[in-house]
């Protein structure tokens, strides 16, 4: 749990240092970039959670890390800070808290469709239509094919899930005939 | 007849004879009965003492009778009351056991009762369960051959619809 108020703080101390929302926007791209780095490749982990390794060593790579992936400096500034103060491994963490700082700040929220088969434009103009009407603000479509829904989508906003898909369906009828008293 | 012809000579034996007797009876009187009838006299209030105590005795030996008689009967009935009690006692024992009995009968009678409701509802579950996933296996087979395109289409179509519907539903 103190990893989360750490990383909470840290996510709002950088939206807290930059005015433009495009480099709020890339901000939040270079993070993302870093966490998903070090979700796959684990040796990065071991790196910078190894207690042998000096600071200087974790910062050169935290630098070549940052050119290849063309961060700004603000970001380079966070890393070499979260490297400093041996917190570089909540980063991952502090991209997820970056991310609702930033739409907050936007006014975007993102939403999350899964269907079954795949989505057309028009879909998906209607999904943001429609949805920008309900929540007041622009929407930002994350789109996943799932075979086994069968048919229809399922669209996740936050914590809350709406399921239209027929596998959905299923299961509930699943369930009521499981419940169903014989007499 | 010879012998009274010698009367004179019995005479004076007659007289003497009484005389003796006289002097006898006398000395008799004078010093042998009265010991005599004083011992007679004490035999006689000795046996009517005796008599009385006898009696007493009878009279006593009537009484206790008497008193063991009553105990007897007295005896009798406590034995009589302690046999009724016993086997009051008995009756309700065996009632109570009984009771107890059919009681216990009952009781087992439920819970085999009640594990056949909760085998049968188990074992209902367990088939509604299978039905269930058979059912839904093969209904999600036949619905993925039988969806067409336009099929596709129009439920996601409809699906959007009913998410947007849902989540305005929701006052988010």
């Amino acid at each position: 749990m103190i990893e989360n108020v750490i990383s909470k703080r840290y996510a709002k101390a950088l939206s807290g240092s930059i005015a433009d929302e495009s480099a709020l926007r890339r901000a939040l791209d270079n993070l993302k970039d870093f966490g998903s780095a070090f979700e796959t490749d684990r040796q990065l982990e071991r790196f910078f959670s190894h207690p042998g390794i000096s600071v200087a060593k974790k910062n050169a790579l935290v630098g070549q890390l940052c050119d290849r992936l063309k961060a700004d400096n603000v970001v380079r500034n966070l890393l070499g800070i979260l490297v400093q103060r041996r917190k570089i491994l909540f980063l991952k963490n502090i991209a997820d808290y970056f991310e609702s700082v930033v739409d907050e700040r936007l006014n975007q929220v993102r939403v999350s469709v899964i269907s079954a088969h795949p989505l057309t434009g028009e879909n998906i103009e209607k999904l943001k239509t429609g949805l920008n009407r309900i929540f007041g603000k622009t929407i930002l479509i994350e789109t996943t094919e799932d075979q086994s829904l069968i048919a229809g989508i399922q669209l996740q906003v936050g914590d809350q899930v709406a399921d239209a898909t027929i596998k959905n369906r299923l299961a509930i009828l699943k369930r009521t005939i499981e419940k169903e008293e014989v007499a | 007849m010879p012998q009274f012809e010698q009367v004179e000579v019995f005479h004076s034996l007659i007289f003497w004879s009484l005389i003796s007797f006289a002097i006898l009876f006398f000395l008799l009187k004078r010093f042998a009965f009265p010991p005599i009838l004083e011992v007679l006299e004490e035999r006689e209030n000795k046996i009517r003492s005796e008599i009385g105590d006898a009696e007493k005795l009878r009279q006593e030996a009537e009484g206790l009778k008497a008193d063991l008689g009553r105990e007897l009967k007295n005896a009798h009935e406590k034995a009589q009351t302690i046999i009724q009690m016993a086997g009051d006692e008995s009756k309700k024992i065996q009632e109570k056991s009984i009771q107890e009995t059919q009681v216990k009968v009952r009781q087992m009678q439920n819970d085999a009762e009640q594990e056949i409701q909760i085998t049968r509802n188990k074992l209902l579950n367990e088939i509604r369960s299978y039905t269930a996933a058979l059912t839904m296996a093969s209904t999600e087979k036949v619905i993925k051959k039988s969806l067409s395109d336009d099929d596709k289409k129009r439920l996601i179509d409809e699906s959007i619809e009913e998410v947007l519907r849902e989540m305005e539903s929701r006052g988010v």
